[in-house]
């Protein structure tokens, strides 16, 4: 299992450094010179009003210099990949100056409440209807079901979170429109925490319960016709403990891949949803900085989001291989 | 379909008279989902190609004096807070959507096919690299990475349509490149290349046929996938800019709380034309995979 996981690591690894590479190249075909930004700001805050062309000229040279701007892309990558290792540093927002790791970093709780709030009624609500499917297949509640499955997978989830602001915030008048705290609130109480997710995670969690239970409907259907099924129903099991007990667990286990895959779904869902319900968290900010093009901080989030990915993969793998005997005596 | 099932079961030579392509068409039309599906996407695609010629109200005419006014038989849809009209921008928007992810699907179905077909003809170090970069593109979320390369280039019809043709492709090139491994040592295969025959004529006479069938299948998902990801980042205000309409950017409005309270005409439709194009889309999706799969 060792050289498993370790074969796992290495790609998550290659991919990461495959990410980077792709963010860095994307920053250089930015239509803004670095450059330009910094003579820009230099002027704007004064102390450049002494300054003639020629001063300025002499300047970029130098600036196109230090930033290594003249070198080969594939060396300036290098050094890039250097400041990020050496100072943990991704540029400073263009917005406020500070560190742009630091304001994404702020942002992750949020995201992460709203995610794994998600991800339990994904499952909650997909495993057992995908089940339920199964064993009522080619029936009334199974076509109900699948449509309801067919029907979360089409809705775009912003619409979905337009309608449900609509119902519940508008005309009912039972939920918050968006945010995450009462604003009037002079402190941070749970419950009106909850108040404020129960919407936007439940939009998120439908999102992901199509894919899910299609999935859970297909795997168990594929268990129940194994010989060892036929056997523990000829040996008198009920049908509710055949599908427990034996086709569940055995469905289960690709299951698990399948869920290491939605955090990348559940990220950029939650990237929109945030946006529909203004949940103060990283998707929120990504877009307030791609409106506002601020670079440093896009990719900040973009290098983030790239790891909380691949750190769901690898979750997955590690969980796929403690549930699997026969990968964890390999 | 109890009808299709008996004929087939009173003709059992059936099968070896009529080609694949007609055993396809009629295990299609069985689907009775996939039929409705193909039929409402017929309607949705004759509406926004027809539509804006029989509807012939401009959609980017603005009308200070009669903004957000209710729907009525001068504006089936009623109007926006510019005083557009609303059913006409409808039309317009799906022609855009539509078409958007029409090309965007095709266009990475190809670059999958190309892709998978050289990792598969290939093999070795080429076939690694290529899936290597399969599996690194698709652990990313499409939208996402969409979101943050639209962001720093900027966008605009064509740039979504790119953008979203470079970043869909791995489920397509993996498909192709599993049809090809399993046919590459089979013996007509053999046989051809026994005959002299290069990697470029195998593709091409022997190999891409069986690709396609598959390729459909994916491309059609691709196609619903693409629909969503236009409507998202258009609706998020970095995909379709205004003042040309996508069913996405109809619905940004909804954002201030006013206009979702009071104006439900804004953006309930363009918000049901996604919803019915894209699971119209994926039930013809799903009826073309269980038609065309050949282990049925």
């Amino acid at each position: 299992m060792g050289r498993w996981l370790a074969r796992r690591l290495i790609v998550a690894f290659i991919t990461f450094i495959g990410i980077t590479m792709m963010v860095f190249v994307l920053m250089r075909l930015a239509p803004v010179d670095p450059v330009d930004l910094l003579v820009l700001k230099l002027q704007t805050q004064g102390g450049g009003g002494g300054l003639t062309a020629a001063d300025i000229e002499k300047l970029r040279i130098r600036l196109r210099q230090e930033l290594g701007l003249s070198e080969p892309i594939f060396i300036q990558y290098l050094l890039w990949l250097r400041e990020v290792i050496s100072h943990g540093s991704l540029g400073y927002s263009f917005a406020n100056g500070r560190a742009s790791l630091e304001v994404v970093f702020e942002r992750v709780p949020p995201t992460f409440i709203l995610m794994g709030t998600a991800f339990v009624i994904e499952l909650v609500v997909g495993v057992p209807l995908g089940i339920l499917a199964a064993l009522r297949r080619n029936r009334m509640t199974d076509y109900v079901v699948s449509a309801f499955g067919l029907s979360v997978i089409a809705v775009p989830t912003f619409f979905l979170a337009l309608a449900s602001i609509y119902v519940f915030s508008v005309q009912l008048r039972v939920l918050p429109p968006g945010g995450m705290f009462d604003p009037t609130a002079s402190h941070v109480d749970p419950v009106d925490v909850l108040r404020h997710l129960l919407l936007p995670a439940t939009i998120l969690g439908l999102a992901g319960v199509g894919p899910i239970l299609r999935y859970v409907r297909a795997a168990i259907l594929e268990t129940m016709s194994k010989d060892y099924l036929i056997t523990a129903r000829a040996k008198g099991l009920g049908a509710s403990q055949t599908v427990l007990r034996h086709a569940f667990p055995n469905a289960l286990l690709p299951l698990i891949t399948v869920m290491g895959l939605q955090v990348g779904g559940l990220l950029a869902g939650a990237f929109v949803i945030e946006q529909v319900m203004t949940w103060p968290g990283l998707g929120k900010l990504a877009l307030d900085a791609i409106r506002a093009r601020d670079y440093p901080v896009i990719q900040a989030f973009a290098v983030v989001t790239a790891v909380m990915v691949l750190t769901g993969n690898v979750l997955a793998d590690l969980a796929y291989a403690y549930a699997d005997p026969r990968i964890r005596m390999e | 379909m109890i009808a299709a099932g008996a004929a087939t079961a009173t003709r059992p030579h059936a099968r070896s008279t009529t080609g694949p392509g007609r055993r396809a068409l009629r295990r299609f039309l069985r689907h009775r989902a996939a039929v409705a599906g193909l039929v409402i996407l017929g309607i949705l695609v004759a509406g926004s190609v027809v539509g804006p010629l029989l509807y012939g109200v401009d959609p980017d005419v603005t009308n200070t004096a009669g903004r957000f006014q209710a729907p009525s038989l001068a504006h089936p849809l009623g109007t926006d807070a510019l005083g557009r009209d609303l059913f006409a921008r409808l039309l317009y928007a799906g022609r855009v959507s539509i078409s958007v992810g029409l090309s965007a699907a095709l266009f990475a179905s190809i670059v999958g096919l190309v892709l998978g077909l050289v990792a598969g003809i290939s093999g070795g170090i080429v076939d690694t690299t290529i899936m290597r970069a399969t599996d690194i593109v698709l652990s990313l979320p499409l939208l996402i990475a969409i979101a943050v390369i639209v962001g720093i280039i900027g966008t605009g019809v064509e740039v979504v349509v790119i953008v979203i043709g470079l970043l869909a492709w791995p489920e397509a090139a993996r498909v192709v490149r599993a049809v090809i491994l399993s046919l590459r040592e089979q013996e007509f295969v053999l046989a051809a290349r026994a005959l002299g025959a290069t990697n470029r004529r195998i593709i091409r006479k022997h190999l891409l046929w069986h690709a396609l069938a598959p390729l459909t299948v994916t491309g059609t998902f691709t196609v619903a996938g693409a629909l969503l990801t236009e409507a998202a980042l258009s609706y998020l205000g970095i995909g379709v800019k205004p003042p040309q309409a996508s069913w996405g950017n109809m619905l940004s409005d909804a954002q201030q709380l006013f206009i979702l309270r009071q104006y439900a005409w804004f953006w309930l439709p363009p918000g049901l034309m996604i919803f019915a194009t894209v699971l119209a889309v994926n039930l013809v999706g799903d009826g073309l995979r269980d038609a065309l799969d050949p282990k049925e």
